[in-house]
């Protein structure tokens, strides 16, 4: 072989083999020949014009030292420059101080071996903000080895770039709220614990709570963004129990859609009211009923959700000491804490009575 | 006290600002297990600085992420004071300002242990 090669292009130095027949067609002569290759050189330089003119990314031409001889006017659109500013080492005025390092490496690397060049950069717009972009320069070698020319590309990776900012954010914000649900998890495990009798008493009490925080995990993941129905909520923790409760259960209340926090410290309060129902309140009996309703008060300061657990049918109202453990404290204590919540939980004539007030802002519920 | 003494927080004022009540009630146990004294606990920002303003606080357990609001003003303000403190957090210590990088961190979910072990780091002494 002998001349500069492009080593991508083979068919261009491909001949046609022909065993030894005569050649048809009668010897062309010299002035043809060139006319022929000129027009065919100026067809390809319109060519290659037309396709660099209209080409979004950025192509640009570069000596073996990587300055440019050549870049198509999408760069000058884009970064503003006058045009002609971006060649030899003009460029460089818009590459992000943060990338000229690395940039820097890569060359001295690409220019050493010839190896091909590939970075990913941020380039600065005509209005003064970076953009990224991904960088490929391949060299065409002479005959000697040496690199005789650099043709490289410039795509724009910005929209790639945004969302992998956005999965790592997700990303990082899924790892603290699992951190978090254990850290729950495991205070639910020792306060179950200390309120546990006997082994059996502890499984059963924790494996409810676990649960319960299951169901609400599943209601956010239903809709990601949309954050967990009440609605839901409360027919999950009560279905949870079994589902022939139908008929003595009655819920209404508008939509409210809670974001993950608050959905989980209130299902977790609505699974201590329906556990303490079925064993001992007016699920305990074929005669108790519970009204569940909830409305949003706008009448006083900012919109407030007014819940209400309401038992009837309860005819004995019986071992209330026992029930003032961890279900009590998570709706008279958590509740205000974590929720700024106003609560009031009253075992009367009838069964049990719960009223939740919960001042309505965005770090409580979605949307509106 | 010497720093070899085992940790101790006996009649120290512990602030404890967590946003989650099952958490924080973990925290003021240990705490107390400790012999210290809760101040708080206090869910914002706002309700700390209300605390720091009253009473002298001697150290802090600090939660990072406040219903959405970043704890880091009150870390510089117990900095600016010289009151120690402790980050307690799901969090990553990538999400930490350069500054505050070098801080005590106690990963959630955490123990009692973690939490003696935290403590015994601060310098007792101090």
């Amino acid at each position: 072989m002998s001349g500069p090669t492009l080593a991508k292009n083979p068919k261009s130095e491909k001949k046609p083999k022909m065993s030894g027949t005569a050649r048809v067609a009668p010897p062309e002569s010299g002035v043809t020949a060139t006319a022929r290759a000129e027009k065919a050189l100026m067809e390809g330089e319109e060519r290659f014009r037309n396709i660099a003119q209209t080409m979004p990314a950025f192509l640009f031409i570069a000596t073996p030292e990587l300055e440019w001889q050549y870049v198509n006017p999408a760069f000058y659109q884009y970064t503003g420059l006058p045009e002609g500013e971006g060649l030899g080492s003009g460029w460089l005025s818009v590459l992000h101080p943060d990338d000229a390092r690395e940039y820097r490496r890569l060359l001295a690397l690409s220019m050493q071996t010839g190896s091909p060049f590939e970075l990913e950069f941020r380039l600065r717009d005509a209005a003064g903000a970076y953009q990224w972009f991904l960088s490929k320069a391949e060299a065409i070698t002479s005959s000697t080895g040496q690199a005789s020319k650099w043709f490289g590309s410039c795509i724009s990776i910005d929209a790639r770039k945004m969302a992998e900012n956005r999965q790592n954010l997700l990303l990082t914000e899924l790892q603290h709220r699992v951190k978090n649900i254990l850290a729950v998890v495991r205070s639910l495990a020792n306060r179950t614990a200390g309120n546990a009798e006997t082994l059996d008493d502890f499984v059963a009490h924790f494996d409810g709570r676990l649960s319960a925080m299951g169901r609400t995990q599943n209601i956010l993941a239903r809709t990601p963004e949309g954050g967990a129905d009440l609605t839901e909520l409360v027919h999950e923790e009560l279905v949870g129990h079994a589902a022939h409760f139908d008929d003595q259960v009655d819920v209404s209340g508008p939509e409210i859609k809670l974001r993950a926090k608050p959905a989980q410290t209130l299902g977790l309060a609505i699974h201590e009211l329906a556990t303490n129902a079925v064993k001992y309140g007016a699920l305990s009996t074929r005669s108790g009923h519970i009204k569940v309703f909830w409305r949003v008060d706008k009448n006083m300061g900012g919109p407030r959700l007014i819940f209400e657990w309401r038992e009837s049918g309860v005819s004995v109202i019986d071992r209330e000491p026992a029930r003032s453990g961890f279900g009590r404290e998570l709706i008279e204590r958590g509740l205000p804490y974590d929720l700024r919540a106003n609560t009031a939980l009253e075992f009367r004539r009838g069964g049990v009575r719960c009223v939740i007030e919960i001042p309505l802002d965005d770090r409580i519920t979605i949307g509106e | 006290m010497e720093a070899a003494a085992p940790a101790s927080l006996k009649n120290k004022k512990v602030l404890i600002v967590e946003d989650q009540y099952l958490i924080a009630a973990d925290l003021s146990r240990a705490v107390t297990i400790l012999g210290g004294v809760v101040v708080g606990p206090v869910a914002s920002n706002e309700a700390a600085q209300a605390e720091l303003a009253r009473s002298d606080i001697d150290l802090a357990f600090l939660d990072i992420n406040l219903d959405e609001q970043m704890v880091f003003p009150l870390a510089d303000e117990l900095e600016k004071r010289g009151i120690p403190f402790i980050f307690a957090t799901g969090h990553e210590a990538t999400v930490l300002p350069d500054r505050l990088k070098s801080k005590l961190r106690l990963v959630k979910p955490f123990t009692v242990q973690a939490v003696i072990e935290a403590v015994r780091h601060l310098n007792p002494g101090r």
